[in-house]
């Protein structure tokens, strides 16, 4: 009855086009980027400013409706899956650069507004913002704060944490925060990390204030071809080992080589175990010497085939395989699923023969793309998603993938979020009591668990399901928990 | 372990702790109430792999010990945390929060930080981020840790990200009134540059070019006139050993927005650091540097911060992770 009367106060506050409950209309919202999960919404909110946004929160918890707060729906782990008894929150109407400074480099923006136009409003003052998810076209910068959205460029310009300058973030109980600002610091506690990559689960952010930086006057793509992937991760350890921080580091193996080569004509070489594709960017003169010495410990390590672009279209050229690699995958499987695990870097070569091995046991293709600066692997396992059957290996293997990521110190997302998608490995990443810090956190913020609940952090009753019911000497684990 | 059971001692008890490391950093805060909790034993490396940029450190290691260690495969931290009196250990740095003058250039430990063992105010030992640099699996409560002053927990051990130290550096210092400074400064952040720390004293623009030697060269030769320093001045910036910083009964510091211009008078000097954004004096405050609402200034010395009430988001944090405020109890955020 709730949700009912929720329905008509908001549609009692907010203008009729900004409020859709009819199926057609709510039917686009009904998934994100991971659309092996559907639901769809009773009602779908657009709000167009701030106040409305606090309206809406004011409703939900007024009512006790729980509340999923969407940007663009490009997000890879279901983050923003609506529920079927909940609102969806939809920022894309929010959609307006607010401030630029060119002499701070500052851009206080609203959440709706694309990661790429940021930078393509501030291209002519020579600045731009660093974060690159590969959905930047389409993702919304809001979604990139809840989800700290990585790239290919983080190694050296960090994550969307390390870009955020200042946040508002409107909670449920009505309460507006200011935190950080447009300086480099300010007096008490920071709460800005706690809320980047918090997943929707603490507040509404309804403005950012984020960093931008110098366009670097010069670039440099090199890729070079390994015989096998060992001597390219050797590779990868001894041009950091010689104090290059490259701005980015990709490697991709054969299936992934072959898959991009085939759709995009990059001229990579189809018969290579892996290649590296690394790009420097700086002044000339230290792009100038960081591609020679890159050049030198390819040769060094046995590449055979080295290629390098300074001019820009030579450039895109070389990363448009690696850009396009996921839709590459796409052409030669019905279906594919994207995994997210990080590593430290030296465990690359035990990893990708452990993940072979796994594919051939459940009787599946996988192909790797790797953020080889960083350690975050993207494996692609191949299947056909109208075989049910073949889903459930497919979930199986992508869940083996990340507990051997945790096994050698790695982490079960790098860039994706947990969302609804991982809520099995976080089981095996952190310990009751930690699981239990992580929700004392939450109710700091959101006592009553209206925001986006039963995503990121899996419930203890969850852990003890998946962990399966191993009972001890007739007691079962977490006895005070109701199951069903 | 020791500290475990102290800790563990403490809640059982109900005693309160006050964290204490090398203890060279109370006349920034310092905690007071309850039984000292001493970390500055809890020392050493714990992994460090040089090409990883990762190295896991407990928290009463020494800053200058991590920093020799690091140093051995040219490497050094990613910020420039201070060590004042020579001193500090990593876990009073990260409970701190504080940095030196390569601020917007190097970041913070915040930005640093990759992850943290910790024990709450439940006695519960917990581990949030890991060892790589793209990790998002659950709240960051490892980068939340950087400057709260051990009110969350006692921090155990700290894995941070590292940096290659650059090929060479230099510091050239050029005579300039305030508004020319002011127009170079600006540049280090518009445009790309070699600056990696900026100060500002008594009519003194004094950078720091770091990188490789050709771009370093190339850096210096874009300044014509102007006078090559010795490159100390950066720690002693850092570590508050500089004569500027000798007065600490009044020293104060005030954060502008990124591309505000403070105002500054020739009888009340002041030092300014981080392209404009961190300004020093000394004085009881108001007119010393102008300000105005929109900036912050403070004491240095948080016991002289006029005391704000803290809000309530940040009481129940407090009470999230230590229900009965055993740590640093009389420390306001």
């Amino acid at each position: 009855m709730s949700l009912e009367f929720a329905i008509e106060l908001i549609k009692s506050t907010l203008p009729r086009e900004c409020v859709l409950t009819d199926a057609t209309a709510t039917a686009p919202f009904e998934t994100d980027g991971l659309t092996a999960y559907r639901q769809r919404p009773p009602v779908v909110t657009l709000p167009r400013d701030t106040n409305e946004v606090r309206q809406i929160l004011r409703i939900c918890h007024e009512t006790g409706v729980p509340v999923v707060t969407r940007g663009a729906g490009t997000g890879l782990s279901g983050g923003a899956l609506p529920l079927k008894n909940g609102v969806l929150l939809v920022l894309t109407k929010m959609n307006r650069i607010l401030e630029i400074d060119e002499v701070g480099c500052t851009a206080t923006v609203q959440p709706g507004v694309t990661n790429l136009s940021i930078s393509q409003a501030v291209e002519d003052k020579g600045l731009y913002y660093a974060p690159d998810p590969s959905s930047q076209i389409a993702c919304s910068i809001g979604g990139n704060v809840a989800e700290n959205a990585g790239g290919v460029h983080c190694l050296k310009y960090g994550l969307t944490l390390h870009n955020v300058l200042g946040l508002k973030v409107q909670t449920i109980e009505g309460d507006e925060l200011e935190l950080g600002g447009n300086g480099y610091e300010s007096s008490g506690v920071e709460l800005t990390p706690l809320f980047v990559g918090s997943e929707g689960m603490l507040g509404v952010v309804t403005e950012i204030t984020v960093k931008l930086l110098p366009t670097p006057p010069s670039k440099e793509v090199l890729l070079g071809a390994f015989n096998d992937v060992e001597s390219a991760g050797e590779c990868v350890a001894a041009i950091i080992a010689r104090g290059v921080v490259p701005a980015g580091l990709e490697m991709m193996d054969a299936l992934a080589i072959q898959a991009a080569e085939d759709f995009v004509h990059a001229g990579y070489p189809r018969d290579a175990a892996t290649i590296l594709l690394c790009e420097v960017d700086g002044t000339s003169e230290q792009v100038r010497s960081e591609a020679t010495l890159i050049r030198q410990l390819m040769e060094a390590h046995g590449a055979v085939n080295i290629r390098s672009a300074s001019e820009p279209a030579e450039r895109d050229l070389l990363w448009q395989g690696r850009k396009a690699a996921f839709p590459a995958v796409g052409r030669i499987s019905p279906d594919y699923y994207c995994m997210d695990g990080t590593i430290p870097r030296r465990h690359l070569g035990k990893i990708l023969s452990a993940i072979s091995t796994l594919a051939t046991k459940h009787e599946l293709r996988v192909a790797n793309v790797f953020h080889a600066g960083d350690g975050n692997l993207h494996p692609l396992i191949l299947y056909d998603a109208s075989d049910d059957e073949q889903l459930h290996r497919a979930e199986r293997l992508g869940v083996e993938i990340l507990e051997l990521c945790v096994e050698v110190g790695g982490t079960v997302t790098g860039e994706h979020g947990v969302g609804v998608e991982k809520l099995d490995p976080m089981c095996s990443q952190f310990s009751t009591p930690e699981l239990e810090q992580f929700f004392r956190l939450k109710e700091v913020f959101d006592a009553s668990g209206l925001m986006n609940p039963g995503k990121a952090i899996p419930t203890l009753a969850h852990c003890s399901e998946i962990k399966g019911m191993h009972v001890h000497g007739g007691k079962l684990p977490f006895p005070e928990l109701d199951r069903f | 372990m020791r500290l475990i059971d102290s800790v563990n001692h403490a809640v059982a008890h109900k005693k309160q702790l006050s964290i204490m490391g090398h203890g060279s950093k109370t006349y920034y805060a310092r905690s007071t109430e309850g039984d000292a909790l001493q970390s500055a034993d809890h020392v050493g490396v714990i992994e460090y792999q040089p090409e990883e940029l990762v190295i896991s450190v407990r928290a009463g290691t020494s800053l200058r010990d991590i920093e020799e260690t690091l140093d051995q495969h040219n490497q050094m931290l990613a910020c420039d945390p201070p060590q004042f009196l020579g001193r500090g250990t990593i876990g009073g740095a990260v409970a701190a929060g504080l940095c030196g003058p390569g601020r917007p250039w190097y970041g913070n430990l915040r930005d640093a930080v990759l992850g943290v063992e910790i024990v709450n105010g439940l006695g519960e030992r917990l581990r949030f981020g890991g060892s790589v640099m793209k990790n998002v699996a659950g709240f960051d409560v490892s980068r939340l840790m950087v400057g709260s002053l051990g009110v969350f927990g006692l921090i155990l051990s700290v894995n941070l990200r590292v940096h290659p130290k650059p090929e060479t550096e230099c510091t050239i210092a050029l005579d300039m009134d305030w508004n020319d400074a002011w127009q170079v400064l600006g540049r280090t952040i518009a445009k790309p540059s070699a600056v990696t720390a900026t100060c500002y004293l008594s009519g003194t623009l004094f950078l720091r070019l770091s990188g490789n030697r050709v771009s370093v060269k190339a850096a210096c030769a874009s300044f014509p006139g102007a006078k090559e320093m010795e490159n100390d001045l950066w720690v002693q910036l850092r570590d508050h050993k500089h004569p500027f910083f000798l007065e600490r009964e009044e020293l104060r510091r005030t954060w502008l927005a990124r591309g505000r211009q403070v105002q500054i008078s020739a009888d009340e000097p002041s030092l300014i650091e981080w392209a404009g954004a961190q300004v020093w004096a000394h004085g009881t405050g108001g007119t010393s540097p102008t300000i105005d609402e929109s900036d912050c200034s403070e004491p240095f010395d948080r016991s002289r911060v006029s005391p704000n009430e803290e809000t309530k988001y940040v009481k129940r944090l407090r009470r999230a992770f230590d229900p009965a405020l055993l740590f640093n109890s009389d420390i306001r955020l």
